[in-house]
């Protein structure tokens, strides 16, 4: 019986005005989206390539001289990601660069160009923003008439007075508009697939196709969300054109209300002090170590590296650092907390759950510059111990590190290719997991809270 | 005949279930959208004080002319409230610098302090109008036509004396009594907010303003109830009529406005700004090249040996502020300064060439993601509001190209008194107060020398920077300027209004009443 319905379901369906237009609708997006990818993501490579080339060769001229090599701050920027066409995770509106040298990893912020700033923000067409704002809403027009539609046009009591149960009945409509829904879905990916292979600008090798594999079944747990719901209107009401606006007020609090005040939420709910108080403490700290430091101390020669102030001058700048350094890392916990918990009060919202899930699961967005952040400190470390070595090994070197300043560290020149550079790191697939997991079972049980909902109403309905 | 069926489609809508969930939409979304925005508003206000202050501190306390750069703050527009547009994009303050042109502001990207939470997007007033009102009218109008027909009421009604444009204009003029009320009502809770707020104070061309929004809302709801009518008369079913009316809402609200922007990114590409910036360091270098070499030049012709400052406070754009010493120092940097300032202003204008072309590519592409955008009534509208507004990006690139034009100002302003070529550009202190190095070592006593040589700023006067050209903003809010900046746009909203109604009517007389 469940295999009669559900066929019947999907041919009325793809027969349907709403299959035939969305369709319209979807496939030309998905083609806009992969063509200007393909233009978009060229440009940036070359353009990042070019950047490369010119960081590398201030590198090259900073190795006259190790001291400046270490004590040069770099800017770090996160290198365009590959899987941007799938998902770009908001990665240009994330913090994208980080300032470092060999004795501390500065800072980071976003970079005011990542962004044409004339422009008013928006998202790219990457599948990710196509099935999170369009195939959601589809596949709420899907389901928001398929209870009460049936109930207007009195059929579901002709339909029972068949044997026919009414989970399977239920069922049957939850996977024919999965089907539908998926397939579209499907049909869209495939086609932009095809048109960035042909362009050749992916390489469809393995690990891409079971990143695209994965991805399509985690976008169908979250269409299933939408389907669970309007089926859930459907069930609720008596007509369909009530379960069309709850449905309707559904999506507007998914995709438009939770994400776009979770600024409010997170100054109100999670507050952190201003950046100005954060720099008032610094300051103050810096004082101290200002008017704490040892008498003439503050002096400084070219020409003789062993003179003694050097010693407490260099002290003194890697107090300066420190003080810095303590407060600032302080308040950039705060900012990631401040952030977690944000995400964490928008998981309220499936089409956020979602986001997060593409994130953790294709290893970008907050996660690949926590994961940057991270790495970078514990490169740092290695860095300043390999100038150290190099130090060590000068006997014309006093060995005071001064963090700002070269004049009583080695000053032998280095090669180029033997300074150390930071290749970022994929996070490893269980730290991935890890993540996935969180998110995916809040999705779950909102699937379940929501079906079990529908099921109850449902199964109580009385027919007459 | 038009009166009474109006009444009763009005009538009918009070009472039925879309009325009461729209409008408790509209109840719970609008205040706190406003809420936050007013919040959002207030914290610019602040920080624009605490900036303010910070700049009219440093221009007073300025004991040398190397140490004065006017810093203009950007006084948040209370109409942003309404439409933020661009302006949490940049940066709030532009420092006037001698050794570059201004492109952007900087400062306290928008007013988060925590970078991060730049990922969250967020909306305004008129952003949630767009999206509610648009959506509220086509729930309404998409069954207008075909309800009655599947009601079989229209038969009777058109059977009798009733024309079918008073049919159609019946129709129309229920549904606006309807909406227009539910958009009054947004508009004066929104006014309500911002009233109460003592932290906001409203000009009369702020009302006026206000009153526009309220007007092109109106224009653009009509759009929608239009669009909604129109659908209805070409389709057979109401069921039909809801899904395409939601999909052109979901196309043109959603997808539109993302579609034009990612693709006027794919057709006008912009460089990495790091790389112009990488060359503007290179242009740098040289002229610290440059620098150097006049630096030594007139020190050889001067026949210095040893070049000591006693105090010296050195800084960005070329900051210095010497006292003490002798008198070698002064009559050094009296020669250098005539001949380094004509290289430093040379230099900015050579950085600006690539800057300028760099802006013109990200002109280039908001103007195209305008025009691609035009295919969406909203996005007109978003483009009416944020004229009205001045939010938009037109506002802020005039503005930023006044700010340019006055730092001309300013340095016309140093050239003409012949401040760079004054003592007072680095030195506070007056140069007879200089002992000459030959008096120096005539005095045996080291207690002597150093009540000789041994000076402090805060020993003089702060100058009198009061003539220095203060920035005004040429075109402060007014009603007739934001009228002009959004009439050909309303012109098309309003041209598109007549179009839809041109087409429902047309498609109205030929519709099958069986």
């Amino acid at each position: 019986m469940f295999a009669t319905l559900y066929i019947r379901e999907i041919q009325n369906y793809l027969y349907s005005l709403r299959f035939r237009i969305s369709f319209v609708i979807m496939l030309p997006v998905f083609i806009a989206g992969t063509i200007s990818y393909i233009s978009i993501s060229k440009e940036v490579k070359q353009n990042y390539a070019k950047h490369s080339r010119t960081e590398q060769s201030r590198l090259a001229e900073q190795s006259e001289n190790v001291s400046a090599v270490a004590t040069y701050t770099r800017n770090y920027i996160i290198a365009p990601n590959d899987i941007s066409l799938v998902a770009d995770c908001k990665e240009s509106f994330l913090p994208n660069s980080i300032q470092y040298n060999a004795y501390n990893v500065y800072g980071f912020n976003v970079r005011h160009d990542s962004n044409n700033p004339l422009l008013t923000r928006s998202e790219n067409l990457s599948w990710g923003f196509i099935i999170s704002m369009f195939m959601s809403f589809i596949t709420l027009l899907f389901a928001f008439d398929a209870l009460s539609g049936e109930k207007e046009d009195h059929t579901l009591a002709l339909v029972f007075s068949n044997p026919v149960r009414r989970q399977t009945f239920l069922l049957s409509k939850l996977a024919s508009i999965l089907t539908v829904a998926g397939l579209m879905m499907t049909a869209g990916i495939l086609v932009s697939l095809l048109i960035a292979a042909i362009s050749g600008s992916l390489a469809p090798n393995m690990s891409f196709l079971l990143e695209a594999g994965g991805f399509i079944i985690l976008s169908l747990l979250f269409i299933t969300v939408f389907a669970v719901f309007g089926l859930f209107s459907s069930a609720v009401t008596r007509y369909s054109n009530v379960s069309l606006l709850i449905s309707l007020c559904f999506w507007l609090f998914a995709a438009v209300i939770i994400p776009n005040t979770s600024v409010f939420w997170a100054k109100k709910l999670f507050p952190i002090p201003s950046a100005d108080k954060v720099e008032q403490l610094v300051r103050e700290a810096q004082q101290d170590v200002r008017n704490n430091a040892k008498p003439n101390s503050w002096g400084s020669s070219n020409n003789n590296p062993f003179w003694d102030v050097h010693e407490r001058r260099a002290e003194n700048q890697r107090n300066l650092m420190s003080a810095e350094k303590m407060h600032r890392d302080a308040y950039y916990l705060q900012m990631f907390r401040q952030f977690e918990n944000t995400r964490r009060f928008t998981l309220l919202s499936p089409i956020a759950q979602y986001d997060y899930i593409n994130e953790a699961f294709l290893g970008g967005g907050y996660l690949r510059f926590r994961k940057n952040w991270d790495d970078l400190h514990i490169f740092q470390e290695q860095f300043l111990q390999w100038f150290k070595d190099v130090d060590a090994k000068d006997a014309e070197s006093p060995h005071w590190y001064n963090p700002y300043e070269d004049y009583s560290t080695s000053k032998k020149p280095v090669a180029a290719d033997q300074i150390p550079q930071y290749q970022e790191q994929v996070a490893p697939f269980t730290q991935r997991f890890l993540f996935i997991s969180g998110y995916l079972m809040a999705m779950i049980v909102m699937i379940a809270v929501l079906f079990g909902a529908c099921f109850y109403f449902f199964v109580n309905y009385d027919i007459r | 005949m038009i009166r009474l069926i109006a009444k009763k489609d009005f009538l009918l809508n009070l009472l039925s279930v879309r009325f009461i969930i729209g409008f408790v939409l509209c109840l719970v979304i609008i205040p706190f959208t406003v809420t936050v925005s007013v919040d959002d508003y207030l914290a610019r206000v602040r920080i624009y004080e605490i900036e303010q202050k910070k700049a009219d501190d440093g221009m007073k306390k300025a004991r040398v002319w190397s140490a004065v750069r006017p810093v203009i703050v950007t006084r948040p527009e209370p109409l942003s409230i309404f439409s933020a547009g661009i302006t949490n994009n940049a940066g709030n303050s532009v420092k006037i610098a001698f050794d570059a042109c201004p492109l952007f502001p900087s400062g306290h990207i928008s007013t988060r302090d925590n970078p991060l939470l730049n990922a969250f997007f967020s909306i305004d007033f008129s952003k949630v109008i767009a999206i509610l009102i648009s959506l509220i009218a086509l729930v309404f109008a998409y069954d207008s036509i075909t309800r009655e027909r599947e009601d079989g009421t229209m038969k009777l009604s058109l059977t009798g004396q009733v024309s079918r444009i008073s049919f159609l204009s019946g129709k129309l003029a229920g549904l606006l009594l309807t909406l227009l009320p539910i958009l009054l009502f947004c508009y004066l809770l929104a006014c309500l907010i911002i009233v109460v707020n003592p932290g906001i104070a409203l000009s009369a061309a702020d009302w006026g303003g206000i009153a526009l929004l309220f007007f092109s809302s109106a224009i653009y709801m009509l759009v929608f109830i239009l669009l909604g009518m129109f659908i209805s008369g070409i389709v057979k079913s109401s069921s039909s009529s809801i899904i395409v009316s939601l999909l052109c809402w979901i196309w043109f609200l959603f997808l539109t406005p993302n579609i034009s922007t990612y693709l006027s990114q794919s057709i006008v590409k912009t460089p990495l700004y790091d790389n112009v910036q990488s060359v503007m360091h290179d242009y740098d270098k040289a002229f610290e090249e440059d620098y150097f070499a006049v630096w030594r030049r007139i020190r050889n012709e001067m026949g210095i040996k040893n070049l000591n400052f006693y105090n010296n406070r050195d800084g960005e754009d070329g900051l210095r502020e010497i006292t003490g010493g002798t008198r070698t120092a002064p009559l050094f940097l009296l020669r250098l300064y005539p001949e380094i300032i004509p290289l430093t202003l040379s230099n900015a204008d050579k950085k600006w060439a690539l800057q300028r072309n760099y802006l013109g590519e990200l002109e280039k592409q908001q103007r195209l993601q305008q025009r691609i955008a035009l295919l969406s009534p909203s996005e007109l509208f978003r483009q009416i509001t944020e004229a009205i507004c001045s939010t938009g990006a037109g506002n802020f690139l005039k503005y930023m190209e006044q700010i340019r034009y006055y730092r001309e100002g300013v340095i016309r302003y140093f050239t003409d008194n012949k401040l760079f070529a004054s003592s007072l550009y680095f030195t506070p202190q007056p140069l007879e107060e200089y002992p000459a190095e030959e008096e120096i070592a005539s005095l045996a006593n080291e207690e002597e020398r150093q009540a000789r040589i041994a000076k402090n700023s805060w020993m003089y006067p702060c100058l009198d920077t009061s003539n220095v050209p203060v920035y005004r903003q040429q075109q402060p809010f007014s009603l007739p300027g934001a009228l002009d900046g959004a009439f050909t746009r309303l012109a098309a909203l309003f041209g598109l209004v007549v179009l839809l109604l041109a087409a429902m009517i047309a498609s109205f007389m030929k519709y099958d009443v069986r």
